[in-house]
């Protein structure tokens, strides 16, 4: 279900999928996020680190839209998204996961998927049931098989494990034609084999698609990303390739709490 | 990430703003009230005095609405519980008052005895009820609604339907100059206003109820504690803060300001049956309007309001209404939460667990069939007047509530203005179509008249959705029962369009086909395919595209929104598609009783379509239709039961009954008792 726009915006061929100029978020007193500069390249897959607090998740709900940035512009693609509302930002092909599962209680896997998919697409509130060679339907099938949730589709979700859930949560980011994806902690609390699932997850994905991934897991991180932004009080504070990071001293002493003394 | 930790958008310049423009129109209405004023003025606002005793009203009648709206508030702000029943705690109060007064001479015993008396019921209804249902804001919310009924109905009982006056104390009583010149004399003498002194002492009394209120909650330990609740209930209880005795606490100084309100505003005006109705539309509005849950926030709403609705009452008397409404909806829009509410009101859109009442998979089955087969074939065992009267009007109410169960069940959204809805085609099919009151009635053809009304409906009812989506949850039920008492108030005063008091007489169904349409066997076969048409396109729709994004936002808007849904859009066309199931019913049910007036939309009609969508259940479509027949047996035989004028303390106990006992009304009772059944079967076998 690629809609006719996004695939004109993909042939507009931005050399950036995502670029921040200055964005910052305040709560009251309280500043999340400060002067934030950033650029990822379409198809880049690139992990944010950093302690609790340090503004990955503000980060993430400004480039969405959930809680918009006080300040800066947001670029995606080139278009100037800051005041898009968050479903704008969707349908131009951003997707995200949420660090705690959001996810809809009351229906079933499968229909959890599908209306995923069809809020995407352009017939997003058709009054039409869906038949049996429905496009969208067969694509929610294939999405919910390629994160392992094939045998349960008609569960309710509310009786998903915590594992199926974060599955379920990744699946909701697949949908439709994704052009870049926000990840949020995708590993926490699964099990060393669920992680390693998720790390072929990550992988399979077309190269075209980049995302940023915030994970406490070095060990996924590292594995799935070409670049790494380390976050500290709500601003980048170093960029590099996994190596650097993983040998920086100003890093290790952050990120292991070691630089209290 | 504390995501928790937010403010309001608008940032201190734009309060500056607003506060400048507020001192502007202070300073302006200032001068209005003392300056002299020149010929043209006066000639624009029909004189000075006219004009400032209009101010003077609308300021002391707001006095008097703080009084109200600053109890219901206060027991929002920290237990989340919409009182509904507050209004009754006013009445009570204002009676309870009354009588101490006359039975002892002494005005101001009354007074204390009505504070009193409210703050122990207030106390009691805290520590009895809502104790048991913390948390669950609906339930809390659907009980108040109960209480309110049967209470007014033990009211009317009790003190009949008459109109009390209190005698007030001499040294209270009369008129007194005021400083404030209304007209300079040729020969230069001055004119004073007089103005009624009873008047000016509610006034007083509010700004020191006021003040008192600031102080307790700004300053004091006590205070700390409530605002500290209001913004986290779980912390406060985890620092040791005995939250329990603090919730009764606060439901008895609620209930105090209700009584004292109450015997204050009784012994300004009167006290009669439907005053409860009024101050709890007042206090709703004011609260709506200054913020949910400010102290602060219902001082400003109270005064905008008052104001609103006295000038209202000089300058454009039978549109009086529209002004009040009119604040209110510009105040939705430009900011939801109100304009001292936290921004969190707005926000507070959070994902929910399957609820009791959420439909979540219904089809076409066997027993759909059966039903379908046993309604056709009721008119060959059924008397023509059971057809008509229990039949017919099953099937009209059912559908009413049927478009609340959408909302709610799937939507997860609570209207209390769907028999507004419905009203409004009923009174567009009166005015388009033909009618018999001599008013109005442009006798367009049926073809034409009822598509259009029905459209209207819909329209209207997506209008309201507008306005109430916009904030969550708890909200759109006090918004849209707002909306609806605003209505009902129009429909009232108004007589260029709606007729007023007396309302549209002579409305029936055409002849079509050779088919005389009104006579009971047709009406029912009619009510019964509109009805199954409307029951088919629910469940049909449920399985939608359409329909699976609105569960899935009322599941969770903002994961919703993150998968491409514009929520608010989509919540306003689900309020469009109900309104046109209202519509057609309201077409019917004007047939029905052949005219329509303003009771027919009243405040206690709306809530008996509540009742009827929570006896029923509402996860499932066939819910409301259950609930209708159970309402419609119950006021057709209540004669039998408790005597006809108590058919309201029965059904408002029955709904209690039900909200405590299966929230899911009969359906949920029946889902309980099932696997039982089966089980003592196996037993026995």
């Amino acid at each position: 279900m690629v809609d006719r726009n996004v695939a004109e915006r993909l042939s507009s061929n931005s050399a950036f999928a995502l670029e921040l100029e200055g964005v910052g978020r305040q709560f009251g007193a309280l500043v999340a996020l400060a002067d934030v500069n950033l650029r990822v390249q379409a198809g880049e897959r690139r992990a944010i680190l950093g302690s609790n607090g340090a503004g990955k998740t503000t980060l993430f709900n400004a480039v969405t839209g959930d809680f918009p940035p006080t300040a800066g512009r947001i670029r995606f693609f080139g278009e100037d998204v800051t005041n898009f509302p968050v479903q704008e930002r969707i349908r131009r092909g951003l997707r995200r996961t949420y660090q705690i599962s959001q996810l809809f209680a009351g229906l079933s896997v499968i229909d959890c998927v599908f209306v995923a998919c069809r809020g995407v697409s352009r017939s997003r509130l058709s009054l039409l049931r869906p038949g049996a060679q429905d496009a969208t339907m067969a694509q929610a099938r294939a999405i919910a098989r390629s994160v392992h949730l094939d045998d349960i589709l008609d569960a309710p979700v509310s009786t998903l494990s915590h594992g199926q859930q974060r599955q379920l949560e990744i699946a909701l980011a697949l949908t439709g034609a994704p052009r870049f994806i926000l990840f949020d902690e995708p590993a926490a609390g699964l099990s060393p084999a669920e992680r390693r699932d998720l790390v072929a997850i990550l992988n399979a994905l077309p190269a075209h698609i980049g995302y940023i991934i915030i994970e406490h897991d070095l060990d996924v991180a590292l594995r799935v990303s070409s670049y790494v932004t380390m976050m500290h009080n709500g601003r980048i504070f170093k960029e590099g390739a996994p190596a650097e990071i993983e040998e920086d001293e100003e890093v290790q002493a952050i990120y292991l709490g070691e630089g209290h003394g | 990430m504390s995501l928790a930790v937010s403010t309001a958008a608008a940032g201190p310049t734009a309060r500056q703003v607003w506060g400048g423009v507020a001192l502007l129109a202070g300073a302006v209405l200032l001068w209005m009230i003392f300056g002299i004023w020149p010929d043209w003025l006066d000639w624009l606002l029909g004189g000075k005095k006219t004009f400032v005793s209009a101010v003077l009203n609308g300021v002391t009648l707001a006095g008097l609405y703080f009084l109200v709206a600053s109890g219901f508030t206060l027991v929002f702000g920290l237990m989340r519980n919409v009182n509904l029943a507050h209004g009754s705690l006013f009445l009570l109060g204002a009676y309870v008052g009354y009588d101490v007064a006359t039975w002892t001479g002494w005005w101001a015993l009354g007074v204390a005895a009505g504070a009193l008396v409210i703050a122990a019921a207030g106390a009691l209804l805290q520590i009895f009820v809502f104790q048991r249902l913390t948390g669950d804001e609906l339930r809390q919310t659907l009980v108040t609604i109960g209480i309110s009924i049967v209470a007014a109905d033990l009211m009317l009982a009790i003190w009949g339907g008459k109109t009390y006056q209190f005698s007030i104390p001499p040294m209270l009583d009369g008129a007194v100059s005021t400083p404030i010149v209304t007209a300079v004399k040729s020969n230069g003498q001055i004119v004073t206003l007089r103005y009624p002194f009873y008047r000016l002492v509610v006034l007083a009394i509010s700004l020191v109820v006021g003040a008192a209120l600031w102080l307790a909650i700004n300053k004091s330990r006590f205070g700390a504690m409530i605002r500290a609740g209001v913004d986290d209930r779980g912390m406060l209880a985890a620092t040791g803060v005995n939250v329990r005795l603090l919730f009764v606490g606060v439901f008895a100084i609620g209930g105090f300001l209700a009584g004292l309100s109450g015997v204050i505003g009784g012994s300004a005006l009167s006290v009669a049956p439907g005053e409860d109705v009024r101050y709890l539309m007042a206090s709703l509005v004011v609260v709506i309007v200054g913020g949910m849950g400010s102290i602060s926030g219902a001082a400003i709403g109270a005064l905008l309001i008052g104001l609103a609705e006295q000038l209202g009452l000089v300058y454009f008397p039978t549109y009086g209404v529209v002004l009040t409404f009119v604040i209110m909806v510009v105040t939705l829009a430009l900011r939801p939460q109100g304009i001292m509410g936290n921004a969190r009101t707005r926000l507070a859109d959070p994902p929910r667990p399957p609820a009791p009442g959420d439909i979540v998979r219904v089809e076409f089955t066997p027993a759909t069939a059966a039903l379908a087969a046993a309604l056709i074939l009721f008119p060959i065992v059924a008397s023509p007047f059971v057809v008509f009267q229990l039949g017919a009007q099953t099937l009209i109410l059912g559908m009413i509530a049927l478009s609340l169960t959408i909302l709610a069940g799937y939507g997860g959204m609570v209207s209390m203005a769907q028999l507004t809805v419905a009203g409004v085609a009923g009174y567009a099919v009166a005015i388009l179509g033909a009618n018999s009151t001599g008013v109005l009635g442009l006798n367009w053809p049926w073809e034409l008249a009822v598509p259009v009304a029905i459209l209207v409906a819909g329209l209207v009812s997506a209008l309201i959705g507008a306005i109430a989506v916009r904030t969550a949850g708890i909200y759109t039920l006090m918004i849209t029962l707002a909306v609806g008492v605003a209505f009902f108030y129009l429909a009232q005063q108004n007589y260029t369009l709606f007729n007023g008091h007396s309302g549209f007489r002579g409305v029936a169904p055409p002849n079509v086909f050779g088919v005389s349409w009104r006579a009971p066997i047709p009406f029912y076969y009619l009510c019964l395919a509109v009805a199954a048409l409307a029951y088919a396109a629910v469940v049909y729709a449920a399985r939608t595209p359409f329909g699976l994004a609105l569960m899935a936002s009322r599941d969770n808007p903002r994961r919703s929104r993150a998968v491409g849904y514009d929520v608010t859009w989509l919540r306003i066309v689900a309020f469009f598609f109900a309104g046109l199931i209202a519509g057609a019913a309201g077409v019917l049910y004007v047939w029905f009783n052949g005219r329509i007036s303003p009771g027919t939309i009243s405040v206690a009609e709306s809530v008996g379509i509540l009742v009827i969508a929570v006896i029923g259940g509402m996860r499932h479509p066939i819910g409301p239709f259950i609930g209708a027949a159970l309402y419609v047996l119950i006021k057709t035989f209540a004669i039998d039961i408790v005597g006809a004028d108590r058919f309201n303390t029965l059904i408002g106990a029955i709904f209690l009954v039900i909200v405590f006992v299966s929230p899911d009304g009969v359906l949920g009772l029946w889902r309980r008792v099932q696997p039982a059944l089966r089980q003592k079967s196996l037993r026995e076998a």
